[in-house]
């Protein structure tokens, strides 16, 4: 053989063997790739399953919620059945066209008649309630002025506060444009005779309520000042919950239904707004606690009729979402049915029942160690076991791999309560919340930040992955 | 004076709503207690009632149905009718103004201003 018939069969041995280990590598290389494609299929296959269960709970509990519609409707019928024979009856009575009776039973009709009052009050609260947060309560948004609303109230009004001697007082601090914003002003207007109402029903005699606006291009903000007693602390956040009072009195002796505020504040969340309560300041005096209460409403323009008031009266092919959205709640049960809304809405989702997940998850993601995509925002909890909402926000925005990642906080506090984490966080919703709200705030949040990386800047095979 | 007819399966009901139109407004009341009377009665009533107030729930024919049999009658077409309904709902009050009612009134209704509504719906000026 002569010495180049060795070197080319060297040439081709060594080629050979190249041929051997490139197979070799190759084979092993499309081995794990299978393996990795049906760990993928797996994964996949999981979350649809999970998906077709949580259809069929979120099918069960829309079952329920439409007995529960149609329950709530019938009783208010049936009981405005026999309510009508009672008011005409009592009514006639009462208005001496029919002759007159003595003092003492012109009392007791006197107070027959009035608690009939309330009690269609209470039936008229708590469907207006009802359809409100089932999301079937019409919101008609209009341009209207905020100015012009609180002045209509101020008006309806002051018939009330003159047989109590209270003054009403109006005074705004934004200019003529400013006060235009898109709502429903039957809404608003419900709104604000409500805080009248009762900053009237709780002031002493001989005293003012102030209503306050101030508005910029960002926001609008309006505020009901009463001179009454007070709202204890504690109580501040739970008086927007039904039938909750500062004292248990309250109802029978001012006539409320015990829903006013709690209809307040689902009207104000369906416009993306806020409403809270907090004590007088006096800022002559900066120790001290004035008297009174001053009740606060806030509207974001950037939170306006498509963002959030509408999805809740609009079909669910509204607008779709796109994102990955990290979704916390230590409860199984609202962590599932708020996964399968904001799924249905085109979201991708991943789940944690505790604050420590959210942290390791969010670093997993920022640090792609994982095949799904950037987390584009959290849905966060505010009570949780372990490590609590307020923490786990906070390592998330202490952290530079995660600080960038919008988090939307879920509380049954009012914002208001916790202008720390309020300052921290991109959003707020409030519990109990429903779909609209919950897809309004989380849509507001997305475009207001600069958001997530383009699908196309990022790792090709993780934006093929749809969960 | 106005003749008003009342239809409503609730005796107590028809019973405070005529005492009502009757001391607030002095009109004259005729009743019935379901759609079948209250289509005979505006039949034979003489002169014809100058409008009708009727609830929506009844057994056997309800309130829209004997509305549209009302219009079906051409001696009774012409009376304006008035819904009196304890449903509040919004699909409900869309499905009444669909009807071609001259109006729907809310139960429980105010007895001392039920004449006045009435008034107001027809667009009754005396």
């Amino acid at each position: 053989m002569s010495q180049l018939e060795s070197i080319l069969l060297s040439i081709f041995l060594t080629c050979i063997g190249l041929l051997v280990v490139v197979a070799l590598w190759l084979g092993r290389k499309v081995r794990g790739q299978q393996h990795d494609l049906a760990g993928l299929s797996e994964a996949l296959k999981r979350s649809h399953a999970q998906a077709e269960e949580q259809k069929h709970r979120l099918a069960e509990r829309s079952d329920l919620d439409h007995a529960k519609d149609e329950f709530i409707s019938t009783v208010s019928h049936e009981l405005r059945t026999p309510l009508t024979s009672i008011r005409g009856a009592l009514g006639l009575l009462s208005s001496g066209l029919l002759g007159n009776v003595d003092t003492r039973a012109q009392n007791l009709l006197r107070i027959a008649s009035a608690n009939t009052e309330r009690l269609i009050r209470l039936i008229n609260d708590i469907l207006d309630l009802e359809r409100m947060e089932s999301g079937r309560a019409p919101i008609n948004m209009r341009r209207c002025s905020i100015y012009d609303l609180a002045r209509e109230a101020v008006d309806t009004m002051t018939a009330l506060a003159d047989a109590s001697s209270i003054r009403l007082e109006l005074n705004s601090y934004a200019a003529h444009e400013a006060n235009y914003f898109d709502a429903d002003p039957d809404r608003i207007l419900q709104v604000l005779t409500n805080l009248l109402s009762n900053a009237i029903k709780f002031s002493p005699a001989n005293t003012t309520v102030t209503v306050e606006i101030d508005a910029n291009a960002d926001v609008l903000f309006l505020k009901v000042i009463d001179r009454g007693r007070g709202i204890p602390g504690d109580k501040l956040e739970s008086i927007f919950d039904r039938f909750q009072q500062v004292e248990s009195s309250d109802s029978s002796k001012k006539g409320g239904t015990g829903l006013g505020l709690a209809i307040c504040r689902s009207i104000i969340q369906q416009h993306g707004g806020m409403i809270w309560a907090q004590p007088n300041h006096d800022w002559a005096k900066p120790d001290q606690i004035a008297p009174g209460t001053t009740f606060c409403v806030q509207f974001s323009r950037s939170a306006r009729a498509g963002d959030t008031a509408m999805p809740a009266m609009m079909s669910p092919l509204a607008e779709r979402g796109e994102g990955l959205i990290l979704v916390c709640d230590d409860d199984p049960g609202i962590r599932t049915v708020v996964c399968e809304q904001i799924r249905r809405h085109g979201y991708d989702v991943i789940e944690a029942g505790s604050g420590e997940e959210v942290i390791a998850l969010a670093h997993e993601q920022a640090m792609r160690n994982t095949p799904l995509p950037a987390i584009s925002a959290i849905l966060l909890d505010h009570y949780l076991p372990g490590l609590s909402g307020w923490d786990t926000l906070r390592q998330l925005k202490g952290s530079p791999a995660t600080a960038a990642i919008p988090v939307i906080v879920l509380s049954v506090s009012s914002p208001a309560e916790r202008p720390l984490l309020v300052s921290e966080a991109q959003g707020w919703v409030q519990k109990p919340f429903n779909e609209g709200l919950l897809l309004g705030e989380l849509a507001r949040v997305l475009k207001s930040k600069a958001g997530p990386l383009p699908i196309a800047q990022r790792d090709p095979i993780a934006s093929r992955l749809t969960v | 004076m106005r003749r008003i007819l009342i239809i409503d399966d609730e005796d107590d009901i028809r019973e405070v709503a005529a005492l009502s139109l009757e001391t607030t407004a002095g009109w004259e009341i005729v009743t019935a207690s379901s759609g079948a009377d209250g289509i005979r009665a505006a039949a034979n009533s003489k002169p014809a009632p100058d409008a009708i107030l009727m609830d929506v729930m009844m057994p056997g024919m309800d309130g829209p149905t004997t509305f549209r049999q009302m219009q079906q009658n051409p001696e009774l077409a012409g009376i304006p009718v008035l819904l009196l309904t304890a449903k509040v709902q919004g699909v409900d009050q869309r499905r009444f103004a669909g009807l071609g009612v001259s109006g729907v009134l809310f139960k429980p209704f105010n007895p001392l201003t039920l004449a006045a509504q009435i008034s107001e719906k027809l667009g009754w000026k005396d």
